[in-house]
C-alpha cells in the first residue's frame, strides 16, 4: 500500500459517505484498497497521452471537508421532456408506467473496464450521487432529460445506471452546465431490441472533468449517441460501446469545439463482439485560440465477430496558429470478414466555399461563422437546434 | 420576376463592364495575356473559345477569385475598378457568378445560404432585410419556375444535388439576387435538353434593358436558347474575333481552327 | 470458413528458399555484451579514439535504458548476454583487397541467393555491398563509382578514408540515445554501408547491400550512413536474409540517411529474413531504426519496403522534413504469415515550411499473423503550408490473423492540412470463386489479387526488385489461401 496524501484523504472521504448509499458500502471500501495498492498513476499513460489524468487524483476531489458547490446555471428545456435533476431530493413522480428511478446498489462495476477506466474506481470510491433508471420491456418511455446540479460539494461524483429491457425504447437528454470539477459515470445497458437515443450537452467549465459513458447493447439494439462538447479547461470525455450480441448497431454524433486554452480530449471505443453488428462513428472538431483537441477513435473487432462493419469519420478545423489537434483513429481487427474504414482530417475552411459564400456577398468573417455553425450543427435534427444548442457555440466564439 | 429590389436606374448603352489589357496568371502560370472587352448595360455577349483559352479565368477574376493575379491591365465596373475589391463587395455592387462548379457546403440549408446573402447585399444598400414571410414567398416562386422542389430549399447547399439540380440553383440565386452583371460559367453544361431549357427560360426572364450577361460557353447549342448580341472568341488569353450569333454558328461548323490560325 | 480455407493454407505454407547455412570458418566472439566486447569490435576495426569513445557511452546509456513496451508485439525477453556480438569469416588476411581474394564459399553464397559478386556476371547499373555476418566482405564497382565522385564502401573503410564525413554525420539522425535498439547498435554495430554523392551528381548506377546473417546465436548490428550532398540524387537497395534456425536471432541495424539543399535519396528495402517456420519456431527478430533527415530545401527522401520475412518487425523509417518544401515518402506492404508479427509504419516530422509527405502502407495477414500499421504525422508550429497524405489499407486472408492501424496525428499549424484514410479488405471466397470458375487456380489467384493490392507500391521500386518483390509475396503467401 502506498501512502499518499490524497489516497489518505480520499479514504476518509470515503468512509464519510458511507451513509449517501447504504448499498454500496463494501463496493466502496473495495475501491479505495485498489486505488491504494496501484497508487496514483505516476508517468504517462498511453491513454493519457495528451491530458494528463493527475488533476483527476487531486483535490478537490477526495476532500475531507469538501467547500460547498457553485450555482448550477441555465438548462435548455425540451419540450415534453420528463426533467430529472440529480442531486434533488424531491423527484417528481414519474407517471408513466414501466419507468423505475432507484438507489444505486452493488455490484457498480460488473460491466465496466477497470483497467482502461482507473477513474471509476475513485468514482466508486467517492461516489455522492447515483440513480438507477430502468425501462421495462416493450415501454416506450418517452423523453427524459437528465440534469445535474444542486450538488452540496465542491466537485461532483455521480453515477446513473440506465438499464432498458427488452424491445424498449427511451431518448435521454443528459445537460451538464455546472463548472465544477467532475467524475461522472453512465452505464448502460440496451437489452435485445431496445433503442436508445442519448443527447449529450456538455457546456463550458473551468474544473477538470472526466465523463465515462459504458454502453453495452444487445442482439438487433441500437445506442445512438448526440454529443455537443463545449471547450472547458480539462475535459476528458470515455465513450466505450460494446456490440455485445448480433445485429447491435451504434451511430455516434460528437461535435467539439475548444478555445482559449481548452483541454478537450474524446476518446472512443467500439467493441464488435456479436457477428453482423455496425457501428457509424463522426466527430467533428474545432481548436481555436491556444487550446488543445484530442481525439482517439478506436474500432476493435473481436475474432469470431463477422461481418462487422465499422466506419469512423473525424474532421477537425484547426483555426489558430497556438491551437493544436492531435487525433489517432484506430482499428484493430482480429475477423476478416469484415468492412472497416476510418478516416481523419485536419485543415481549414475550404477555400472554395468561403470563396463562394463571397461571391453571394457575405463578408469573410460572416463566411466562416457560417461555416463554423454548419460543422458543428450541420447533422443536429431541428428540436436540438431549437432548443438552442447553437447558442450556446456562439457564446464560446464570441 | 424579381424579389422587389429597385434596381439602380442605369441608362442603357452605358458601358456595364470594361476589360482592358487583362492579363492574369494563376499559379505562377500567365493564362488571360492582355484581353479587351466591352459589355454594355442591356448587352447579351457569348464568351467561345477551345479548352484552355482561359474562359473560366475571365469569369473567375471578374469574381475576384483569390490565387487568380491580375498582373496588368484593369477590369472596370460602371466606371470602378473592380480588381481591389474583395469578392463579396463585387457581389454587393451587383456582380454575380454562376459557377461553372457549384461549390458544396453541407450544414448550411440552401434556404438559410440565400437569406444570408440577400440580406447582406440589401444591407450594404441601406435597405431593410426582407421579412421571412416575403423572403419565402418569393424563394418559393422562383423555386417553382425552375422545377425546384421546395424540399431542395432545405437541403445543404449543393449538398449531394444531380448536376442538374447544382446549375438550376445558380439560376435560382441569379434571380432572387437580381445582380446588374451576370457571369454564367459554362451554365449548360452537363444539362440534358429538358433543364437546358428551364436555365434558359430563367436567365431570359432575368435578361433586361438594365442588366448585362457574361456568358461563357463551350457550346453554341446555348445560343439557340439565350440569344447573344454579340459573340467573342477567346484563345490563348485573348478575344481573338468578335461578332453576333452567326460566329457561333461558324465556330460550331468548323470548329476555331479558322480563327485560331489566323490570330 | 469454408474448404478454400485449406488452399489457402497450403498456399502460404513454402520453404524459405535462403534458409541454407554457409559452411565457412568463423571467427565468433563468445556470448555476452561488456565494455570490453565493445573495445574489442573497435579495435578490430582499428578505428580512432573517438569513434570508441562514442561506442562506450551508448553501451554505458544501453546498460541504463529500457526496452520499449508500446509496439502490438507479443515475445518473450530477449536475454542480450546469449548473443554473440561479433562474428566474421577468417581471412587470410586482414581484409581482402579485391573482390578476387574473398572466399569462393562467400561468393557461392551470394550467387545462391541470386547475388553475383563479380563484376562482368552482375546485374548491369547495380553495384552491391555484401555484408556477411559482422563484416562487409567486397563492394562491387568501386573504381566505376570512384570515377563519378561517389564513395561506396563499408562503414569500417569509410572510417578510415572519411572520417571528416562520418565524424559529421554518424548519429546526427539517430542520436545515440534515440531509442533501446538504436542505442545498442550505436554500442556494437559492426559493418554496414556508407554512400557519399557529391554536390551535383547524380549516382551512374543503383547501390545496393545485401545483408546476410549466417552464424548462429549472432546479433547482426550493421549500420549504414548515406549523405547526399547539394543537388545529388542516389537510389539505393537493400536485401537481407538468413538461414533457417531454431532460435530467434536479433538484428538490430540502424540507418541514416542526409539529404542537403535539392538532393534526393530513395531508399528500397526488400526485406526477407527468416521468419520463423509454420509453429512459429526461430526467425529474426528485426528491431530497425531507420531515419532521413531533409535537413537541406527542397530535398526528398523516399523510403520504399517490402517487408516479408523476420519472426518480428519493429521498423518505423522516418523523415524529419527540416528544409523548407522538403519531401517525404514511405510506400509500404508488410506480409505477415504463420506466426509472424509486424508493427511497422513511419513517422514524417514536418518542421520546414511547405513540406509535404506521403504515406501509403499495405498490409497483408495471413495464418495467425499480427500485423501493425503504426504511424506519426506531426506538424510542427513553424511548418506554415505542410502537407500530408496517409493511405493505410489492410487485407486479410484467413480468420485467424489479425489487422492494426495506430496512426498518431499531431497538428499544431492553422496552415497545414493532414488526412488519413484507412480501409480493410479481405480475399473474398466470390473473388476466388469466380477466378476458379475462370479456371485460375486459387494459389494464383490470390497471389493476383494480392499483387494488385500492392501494386501502388512496387510501382516505387526499381525494376529489378519489382520482380523479386513480387516472387516474393507469392513465395511467402503459399499455403494463406482460405
Amino acid at each position: 500500500m502506498q501512502s499518499h496524501p490524497f489516497i489518505d484523504s480520499a479514504l476518509t472521504r470515503s468512509r464519510q459517505l458511507d451513509n449517501r448509499l447504504p448499498l454500496i458500502v463494501a463496493e466502496r471500501r473495495r475501491s479505495i484498497a485498489e486505488i491504494a495498492r496501484e497508487g496514483i498513476p505516476s508517468g504517462k499513460l498511453e491513454t493519457w497521452k495528451y491530458t494528463p489524468i493527475q488533476p483527476f487524483f487531486a483535490a478537490p476531489f477526495g476532500d475531507v471537508e469538501p467547500p460547498t458547490g457553485s450555482s448550477a446555471r441555465t438548462h435548455l428545456s425540451f419540450e415534453g421532456a420528463v426533467p430529472i435533476t440529480l442531486g434533488d431530493k424531491a423527484q417528481p413522480a414519474i407517471e408513466r408506467a414501466g419507468i423505475s428511478l432507484e438507489t444505486l446498489d452493488s455490484p457498480l462495476n460488473a460491466d465496466l473496464d477497470l483497467t482502461r477506466y482507473p477513474l471509476a474506481l475513485l468514482n466508486t470510491a467517492l461516489l455522492e450521487d447515483g440513480l438507477a433508471i430502468r425501462i421495462a420491456p416493450g415501454v416506450d418511455a418517452g423523453v427524459l432529460d437528465l440534469r445535474f446540479s444542486g450538488g452540496a460539494s465542491a466537485a461532483e461524483v455521480s453515477r446513473i445506471r440506465v438499464e432498458l429491457a427488452a424491445g424498449s425504447r427511451l431518448r435521454l437528454i443528459e445537460q451538464r452546465s455546472e463548472d465544477r470539477p467532475t467524475n461522472s459515470v453512465l452505464d448502460i445497458r440496451v437489452g435485445p431490441g431496445a433503442l436508445l437515443q442519448h443527447t449529450r450537452i456538455l457546456t463550458p467549465t473551468t474544473a477538470p472533468c472526466w465523463y465515462l459513458v459504458s454502453v453495452h447493447v444487445g442482439a438487433h439494439a441500437t445506442y445512438d449517441l448526440t454529443g455537443h462538447s463545449m471547450g472547458s479547461t480539462t475535459r476528458r470525455n470515455d465513450i466505450h460501446i460494446r456490440l455485445d450480441d448480433h445485429h447491435a448497431s451504434t451511430n455516434i454524433d460528437l461535435a467539439c469545439a475548444a478555445h482559449r486554452r481548452d483541454r478537450l480530449d474524446h476518446q472512443t471505443v467500439i467493441e464488435h463482439i456479436g457477428v453482423d453488428t455496425v457501428s457509424r462513428q463522426l466527430v467533428h472538431g474545432i481548436a481555436a485560440g491556444s487550446s488543445e483537441l484530442t481525439f482517439n477513435g478506436r474500432i476493435h473487432i473481436h475474432p469470431n465477430a463477422q461481418r462487422s462493419d465499422a466506419r469512423l469519420t473525424n474532421k477537425n478545423l484547426l483555426l489558430d496558429k497556438k491551437a493544436r489537434v492531435n487525433t489517432k483513429p484506430e482499428l484493430e481487427i482480429y475477423a476478416n470478414d469484415v468492412k472497416c474504414s476510418h478516416g481523419a482530417t485536419v485543415g481549414q475552411f475550404d477555400p472554395a466555399q468561403v470563396f463562394y459564400l463571397r461571391t453571394r456577398g457575405l463578408d469573410e468573417a460572416a463566411a466562416r461563422a457560417m461555416l463554423t455553425r454548419a460543422f458543428l450543427a450541420g447533422r443536429m435534427p431541428p428540436w436540438l437546434l431549437e432548443a438552442g444548442v447553437l447558442e450556446m457555440y456562439a457564446e464560446l466564439f464570441a | 420576376m424579381s424579389p422587389s429590389v429597385p434596381q439602380d436606374a442605369v441608362a442603357p448603352s452605358a458601358t456595364l463592364l470594361e476589360v482592358a489589357d487583362l492579363h492574369v496568371e494563376v499559379a505562377g502560370k500567365p493564362i488571360l495575356k492582355g484581353l479587351n472587352l466591352n459589355l454594355a448595360v442591356g448587352e447579351v455577349a457569348a464568351i467561345m473559345g477551345p479548352n484552355g483559352s482561359g474562359k473560366s479565368t475571365l469569369a473567375n477574376v471578374i469574381a475576384g477569385r483569390p490565387d487568380y493575379v491580375v498582373t496588368q491591365g484593369s477590369v472596370r465596373y460602371l466606371g470602378t475598378s473592380l480588381t481591389e475589391l474583395e469578392p463579396e463587395a463585387r457581389a454587393r455592387i451587383g456582380v454575380f457568378l454562376a459557377f461553372q462548379y457549384p461549390v458544396e457546403i453541407p450544414g448550411v440549408s440552401n434556404m438559410e445560404f440565400l437569406k444570408a446573402s440577400l440580406d447582406a447585399q440589401r444591407k450594404a444598400r441601406n435597405e431593410e432585410p426582407l421579412s421571412a414571410v416575403e423572403f419565402m414567398k418569393s424563394v418559393r416562386s422562383v423555386a417553382a419556375s425552375l422545377d425546384l422542389n421546395p424540399e431542395f430549399l432545405k437541403r445543404g447547399v449543393n449538398e449531394g444535388f444531380s448536376g442538374g439540380e447544382k446549375k438550376r440553383n445558380e439560376i435560382l440565386q441569379l434571380l432572387m439576387l437580381q445582380p446588374k452583371l451576370a457571369i454564367l460559367d459554362e451554365t449548360d453544361s452537363g444539362l440534358d435538353i429538358d433543364a437546358l431549357q428551364t436555365v434558359a427560360a430563367g436567365v431570359n426572364r432575368f435578361r433586361g434593358a438594365g442588366n448585362g450577361i457574361l456568358m461563357v460557353t463551350h457550346y453554341q447549342r446555348l445560343l439557340d436558347y439565350i440569344k447573344p448580341d454579340t459573340v467573342h472568341v477567346l484563345a490563348d488569353g485573348r478575344i481573338v474575333k468578335s461578332g453576333d450569333h452567326s460566329l457561333a454558328l461558324k465556330v460550331e461548323a468548323q470548329g476555331y481552327g479558322w480563327i485560331t490560325d489566323a490570330a | 470458413m469454408n474448404d478454400s480455407n485449406s488452399t489457402l493454407d497450403a498456399l502460404v505454407r513454402r520453404d524459405y528458399a535462403a534458409g541454407f547455412v554457409t559452411d565457412i570458418e568463423s571467427e565468433t566472439l563468445p556470448p555476452g555484451l561488456s565494455e570490453d566486447v565493445v573495445r574489442f569490435i573497435s579495435a578490430k576495426k582499428g578505428e580512432p579514439d573517438w569513434l570508441l569513445q562514442w561506442r562506450l557511452a551508448a553501451y554505458r546509456h544501453w546498460r541504463t535504458a529500457p526496452t520499449p513496451k508500446w509496439a502490438h508485439l507479443h515475445f518473450p525477453p530477449i536475454d542480450f548476454e546469449s548473443i554473440s556480438y561479433f562474428s566474421a569469416p577468417k581471412q587470410q588476411k586482414d581484409r581482402p583487397q579485391s573482390l578476387d581474394e574473398v572466399d569462393p564459399e562467400l561468393l557461392r553464397t551470394y550467387e545462391k541467393l541470386g547475388i553475383p559478386l563479380h563484376e562482368q556476371e552482375s546485374l548491369a547499373g547495380v553495384a552491391v555491398d555484401a555484408v556477411f555476418d559482422s563484416v562487409s566482405i567486397g563492394t562491387t564497382f568501386k573504381a566505376k563509382l570512384a570515377e563519378a565522385g561517389v564513395v561506396f564502401c563499408s562503414l569500417a573503410e569509410a572510417v578510415q578514408e572519411r572520417p571528416d564525413l562520418v565524424q559529421k554525420y554518424l548519429g546526427s539522425v539517430v542520436p545515440v540515445r534515440d531509442n533501446f535498439y538504436a542505442t545498442l547498435n550505436s554500442a556494437v554495430f559492426s559493418d554496414g554501408s556508407f554512400v557519399y554523392i557529391p554536390k551535383g551528381v547524380r549516382c551512374p548506377m543503383e547501390l545496393s547491400t545485401y545483408f546476410r546473417i549466417n552464424a548462429q546465436n549472432t546479433g547482426q548490428f550493421e549500420r549504414t550512413l548515406i549523405v547526399a550532398d547539394a543537388g545529388s540524387y542516389v537510389s539505393y537497395l537493400e536485401g537481407c536474409t538468413a538461414p533457417q534456425r531454431d532460435e530467434n536471432q536479433l538484428h538490430a541495424a540502424v540507418v541514416e540517411l542526409v539529404a542537403l539543399d535539392d538532393a534526393q535519396i530513395k531508399y528500397s528495402t526488400v526485406q526477407n529474413w527468416y521468419p520463423g517456420d509454420a509453429q512459429g519456431r526461430g526467425g529474426i527478430y528485426n528491431f530497425v531504426t531507420k531515419r532521413g533527415a531533409c535537413i537541406g530545401k527542397r530535398s526528398k527522401i523516399s523510403w520504399t519496403q517490402v517487408e516479408t520475412g523476420s519472426a518480428i518487425t519493429w521498423k518505423y523509417p522516418s523523415v524529419v522534413l527540416r528544409g523548407d518544401d522538403s519531401v517525404g515518402e514511405f510506400h509500404s506492404v508488410a506480409l505477415t504469415n504463420n506466426f509472424q508479427q509486424a508493427d511497422t509504419g513511419t513517422k514524417m516530422i514536418h518542421l520546414g515550411r511547405n513540406t509535404r509527405s506521403t504515406i501509403l502502407s499495405k498490409g497483408i495477414s495471413a495464418g495467425r499473423s499480427q500485423n501493425s500499421y503504426r504511424g506519426l504525422v506531426r506538424i510542427s508550429p513553424t511548418a506554415e503550408g505542410a502537407r500530408n497524405y496517409t493511405q493505410c489499407d489492410s487485407l486479410l486472408i484467413g480468420d485467424r490473423c489479425g489487422a492494426h492501424t495506430f496512426p498518431y496525428i499531431e497538428a499544431s499549424h492553422p496552415g497545414a492540412v493532414v488526412e488519413h484514410e484507412a480501409t480493410t479488405s479481405k480475399v473474398g471466397d466470390d473473388q476466388l470463386f469466380l477466378c476458379q470458375q475462370r479456371g485460375i487456380d486459387p494459389e494464383h489467384a490470390v497471389s493476383m489479387i494480392v499483387n494488385g493490392f500492392c501494386k501502388e507500391v512496387f510501382r516505387e521500386l526499381p525494376m529489378e526488385f519489382a520482380v523479386e518483390a513480387g516472387k516474393l509475396l507469392e513465395v511467402s503467401l503459399e499455403g494463406a489461401v482460405g
